[in-house]
C-alpha cells in the first residue's frame, strides 16, 4: 500500500457538552480518492476543519507525511502541501478570475511579502496562474471579476486557488454543492482531471459523484466513524443503509 | 511592456496596468502646486490639509486596503506629534530628525498594539482601537511634566530644516515641507497597496479565511500593515507638531479619530487619492461653515456624511467615477 499521508488519531472535538468529532482514526494515503460521506450534521466539515488546523481539537493529534501537525497552524499546514477548497465559496469577489489565483500562487511561490515589485510584475507568478486557469478550461474568464460568473464557475475557481498551491493532500468539501445541474459536469470533468499522485478526501452529498470518484468511503455519523471500506463494501453496509442510504437508493446504487 | 511568454495580454490587463501611473494622477499634485503659487494666504490651512491627506492616506491604508476599522488611530498622530514636539524641547530641533524619531516610535506603538490587538475582530477591534485612545489620551493629560497636561507641550523650538531652511511666518517653508513629506510617503504607500504583500491585504479584506487556506500568516500580514500605518499616522502628526510649533491635547481626541475617518470616507476609501480629496473637502468646508455658520458646522457636516454614505459609497470619488462612466454611456 502507498504512503499515508495524512493521518488523525482518537481525534477529539467538542463544544462544550455536543461532541462533534468523536476518537477519528483516519488514514489518507498517497494518490488516494478517499470520500467522506454521513448525514447533515455528522462533523465533516468539522473534521475538514480539524486536519486543516482552522479548529483546534479537544484531545488526538494530526500527523502530516508521519510528522504530528497537531500544533501548527492553518498557515503552516498549507506550506507543508495541504490545500483545501470551501463548501460555501470562499472567493476574493472583486479582484479578477485571474487574481484570485495569483495571489495564491504568490504565496505558494514565496513573494507575498514583497512590497516594492507590483504583482503585475511578477512574471512567473502571472503565469503559473494563468497555466492553472488553462488546466480547469476556464482561461477564458481570466479578466472577470469573480463575482460576475455564473456559481458552477466560482465553483472551478474555487478548485484552481487549491491547485495552484501545488498540494500533495486537497481536501475538497462539497465542491459539487449549489451547482445547477446545467453545470455540475464541469466539475467533474475537472475532479476527473485532477494529478493522480494527489491525495484526495472529499466530502459529498451525491452519491452518484461519490461512486464515480472514489475508490474509499468513510462514513461519518454523530461524529464517529461508522463505517470504512470500498464503494462495494459500503453500499452493502447494513448499518450504512440504515443510517444514511436508505433501502431504496442503495437498490440501484 | 515586457511580454509574458504564455499569459496573453488582455487576461491579465488588469494585473498589468493597474499600478502604472495614469497621467490624471498628476492633478492633485498639480493643484498642491498652483495653491502654493496662486493662494500664498491660504498655505496656513493648504498645510493643515497636507498633513490631514497623510493621515488619512495613512488611515486608508487600513480601512481601504486591510480591512481594519480604526476609532483610535488618533493615538498615533498624538504620539507622533508630541514625540516631536518633545524632542524638540530637549535640544533636537531639528525636523527631519523630529521625523525619524515619530516615525520609529509610532512604527513601534502601531506594531506592539497591533499584535495585542489583532487577535480580535469586528466589533471587538474597534473597541479595543478606542480604548487604546482613551488611555493614550489619559497618559498625556496627566503626564503634565512631559506633555504640558491641558495648556500643551509649551516651549517647542524647531530648528531650521537640515540646519539650512528655517520655517517662515507665512507657512510657505510649511507647506513645501509637507508637501514634501507626503510625496514621500505618498510614493511609498502606492507602492505598498500594488505590491504582493498590498494586494494580500486586500485578500484578506475580501475573505480572511480564504487568505489562511492558502498558506498566509494572516495576523503577522495584519499587525505589520498596521505597524505601517502607525508610523504614517506618527509622522503625520510630527509635522503637524513641527509646522504650527505647539501640540495641544486636541490630537489625541476621539474627535480627531473620526474626523479623519470621516474624510476618508468622504474622499472614497480604498482609492488612494480618496484621502486627498476628502481632507480636503472636509477642512475647506470646516474652514468656510465655521466662518459663516459656526453653530451649525456640525449639522452640515452630519447631513453631508449621511448624503455621502447613503448615495454614494465610493465617496466623491465614487461619485465622479459613476458620472464619468455616465458621461461615456451617453
Amino acid at each position: 500500500m502507498s504512503e499515508v499521508v495524512l493521518e488523525t488519531r482518537d481525534l477529539n472535538r467538542s463544544f462544550g457538552a455536543l461532541v462533534v468529532t468523536d476518537k477519528v482514526n483516519f488514514t489518507l494515503r498517497a494518490g488516494a480518492r478517499h470520500a467522506l460521506i454521513g448525514p447533515n450534521g455528522a462533523g465533516k466539515t468539522t473534521f475538514v476543519n480539524l486536519l486543516t488546523g482552522k479548529l483546534a481539537p479537544s484531545s488526538g493529534q494530526v500527523l502530516m507525511f508521519g510528522e504530528d501537525i497537531t500544533g501548527l497552524s492553518e498557515y503552516q499546514r498549507v506550506k507543508k502541501g495541504m490545500a483545501r477548497t470551501f463548501q460555501i465559496n470562499a472567493l476574493f469577489m472583486d479582484m479578477t478570475v485571474l487574481e484570485n489565483v495569483a495571489l495564491a500562487v504568490s504565496e505558494h511561490q514565496g513573494t507575498a511579502w514583497k512590497l516594492f515589485k507590483p504583482l503585475g510584475k511578477m512574471d512567473s507568478v502571472i503565469e503559473a496562474a494563468y497555466a492553472q486557469l488553462c488546466m480547469l478550461g476556464i482561461e477564458a474568464y481570466a479578466a472577470r471579476a469573480v463575482r460576475e460568473l455564473s456559481y458552477g464557475l466560482q465553483r472551478l475557481v474555487e478548485i484552481a486557488i487549491a491547485l495552484s498551491l501545488n498540494p500533495r493532500i486537497l481536501l475538497l468539501d462539497e465542491p459539487a454543492a449549489g451547482v445547477p445541474a446545467s453545470e455540475s459536469g464541469i466539475i467533474l470533468s475537472a475532479l476527473d482531471r485532477l494529478d493522480p499522485s494527489i491525495a484526495i478526501m472529499i466530502i459529498e452529498h451525491d452519491m452518484a459523484l461519490v461512486f464515480r470518484f472514489a475508490d474509499e468511503i468513510t462514513v461519518l455519523e454523530r461524529g464517529r466513524v461508522v463505517a470504512h471500506g470500498t464503494p462495494q463494501e459500503i453500499s452493502t453496509n447494513e448499518h450504512v443503509r440504515s443510517i444514511y442510504f436508505g433501502e431504496r437508493q442503495v437498490a440501484h446504487g | 511592456m515586457k511580454a509574458h511568454t504564455s499569459v496573453p495580454p488582455e487576461a491579465a490587463a488588469e494585473l498589468l496596468r493597474r499600478h502604472r501611473f495614469r497621467p490624471i494622477e498628476a492633478l492633485p499634485w498639480i493643484v498642491i502646486a498652483l495653491v502654493y503659487f496662486l493662494l500664498p494666504k491660504s498655505l496656513a490651512l493648504g498645510t493643515q490639509i497636507l498633513i490631514m491627506v497623510m493621515f488619512a492616506l495613512s488611515l486608508d491604508l487600513l480601512q481601504g486596503y486591510a480591512g481594519i476599522t480604526s476609532l483610535g488611530h488618533a493615538v498615533f498622530f498624538g504620539t507622533g506629534a508630541y514625540a516631536a514636539g518633545i524632542l524638540t524641547i530637549h535640544g533636537v530641533g531639528e525636523p527631519l530628525v523630529g521625523l525619524l524619531f515619530s516615525l520609529v516610535l509610532c512604527g513601534a506603538l502601531g506594531l506592539l498594539s497591533g499584535a495585542i490587538i489583532l487577535r480580535t475582530h469586528g466589533l471587538a477591534l474597534l473597541m479595543l482601537t478606542l480604548g487604546i485612545l482613551l488611555m493614550g489620551a489619559e497618559f498625556a493629560n496627566r503626564a503634565a511634566w512631559l506633555t504640558g497636561g491641558a495648556d500643551g507641550l509649551q516651549g517647542m523650538v524647531v530648528g531650521p530644516i537640515m540646519g539650512l531652511i528655517e520655517f517662515d511666518f507665512r507657512s510657505r517653508v510649511a507647506y513645501v515641507y509637507a508637501l514634501a513629506v507626503l510625496l514621500v510617503v505618498f510614493v511609498l504607500v502606492r507602492y505598498m497597496v500594488y505590491s504582493p504583500y498590498g494586494r494580500s491585504l486586500f485578500g484578506m479584506q475580501q475573505n480572511i479565511n480564504r487568505m489562511s487556506s492558502i498558506g498566509a500568516p494572516v495576523r503577522s500580514r495584519l499587525v505589520v500593515a498596521y505597524g505601517v500605518s502607525a508610523a504614517i499616522a506618527g509622522v503625520a502628526g510630527a509635522v503637524n507638531a513641527q509646522v504650527n510649533a505647539f501640540v495641544g491635547p486636541n490630537v489625541l481626541t476621539l474627535e480627531l479619530s473620526a474626523g479623519v475617518l470621516t474624510m476618508l470616507i468622504f474622499g472614497g476609501v480604498g482609492r488612494l487619492y480618496g484621502a486627498f480629496v476628502g481632507a480636503a473637502f472636509y477642512m475647506i468646508m470646516h474652514d468656510y461653515l465655521a466662518r459663516v455658520d459656526p453653530t451649525y458646522w456640525y449639522l452640515w457636516l452630519g447631513v453631508l456624511l449621511i448624503a455621502v454614505v447613503m448615495y454614494s459609497k465610493g465617496g466623491i470619488l465614487g461619485l465622479a467615477d459613476k458620472l464619468l462612466a455616465w458621461g461615456a454611456r451617453k
